[in-house]
């Protein structure tokens, strides 16, 4: 990361960030080419490459009810490339909802993993939601840690250490990211003063409204 | 701002990229959703990115019942 690009004038990506965030939760068919954007500038903003980029899928048929954002060109691809030459993986399954009183977009799923290929063979951490995890054995938002050692002999685990799904409650993108910056040393390409107050907000704006994992284990 | 495209696509489009992304891993597009609902997958973020663009077709859709 240049210092120049760090010192660059954020002014329109903030405003550009707070108008697509606010757009996106108001819901309705709309919604979903502004999330698209508020992701694409929040990315841009922090961990992003500069020739990154982040698609959307729609049914043609279905346009107004559901749609896919994915990391990548939308080649097959749906990782987006980081700054320090490294992959996220970006996906999340959008819906409206039509038997609900509003129109606000839902989240049937969502998976952000930390990977070193563009494939995901080599993957670091990751982050999985699933709006209704019914009986799966594994809880609707959790974590897996990319490990095979488990130090503590005398503790015994079900599975091997990367298979577990570590609770988490509701993954953001926004904590997926400051975890990249913050502890993976990911660069980003505006200062922590540009940054992190945003990723704070628009977080926070989100958990106040978003959906809670339900436990899995057919609970 | 990243590049950020939306792409538009017809069913048949969507069931081809499935295909595509499934052969890739040497998987069925039915048996892979059949797994995840029976919560036989052993990564879901490996797939991630095809039941998400499987939840963009009909629950009926012929794809999840071939063969």
């Amino acid at each position: 990361m240049t210092r120049s690009s760090r010192q660059r004038d954020w002014s329109t990506t903030l405003v550009n960030i707070r108008k697509y965030d606010a757009k996106w939760r108001q819901g309705g068919p709309q919604a979903f080419e502004a999330f698209r954007n508020f992701v694409s500038h929040l990315l841009c903003l922090t961990v992003g490459a500069e020739d990154a980029g982040v698609h959307l899928v729609l049914d043609k048929r279905s346009r107004e009810k559901t749609a896919t954002l994915q990391g990548g060109y939308g080649r097959g691809d749906s990782a987006v490339l980081l700054t320090n030459g490294r992959y996220l993986k970006l996906v999340v399954s959008l819906f409206l909802n039509p038997q609900a009183e509003d129109n606000f977009v839902r989240v049937r799923l969502s998976n952000f993993q930390y990977q070193t290929d563009a494939l995901g063979d080599d993957w670091v951490f990751r982050y999985e939601y699933e709006r209704d995890p019914g009986a799966r054995r594994h809880p609707g938002g959790h974590l897996h840690i990319r490990g095979q050692e488990f130090t503590c002999q005398d503790v015994k685990i079900a599975r091997t250490l990367e298979d577990i799904p570590f609770p988490t409650g509701r993954p953001t993108l926004e904590s997926t990211i400051r975890l990249l910056i913050e502890q993976f040393g990911v660069p980003s390409s505006s200062d922590s003063s540009v940054w992190r107050p945003v990723l704070d907000k628009s977080e926070e704006d989100f958990l106040r409204i978003a959906h809670s994992p339900g436990p899995g284990y057919g609970s | 701002m990243l590049a950020a495209q939306t792409y538009e696509l017809t069913r048949d489009e969507i069931v081809a990229l499935i295909e595509e992304k499934c052969a890739r891993l040497h998987e069925s597009p039915a048996l892979l959703y059949h797994a995840y609902l029976d919560d036989e997958l052993v990564n879901f973020s490996r797939v991630s990115d095809i039941l998400a663009l499987m939840e963009l077709l009909e629950e009926d859709d012929p794809i999840f019942s071939a063969a």
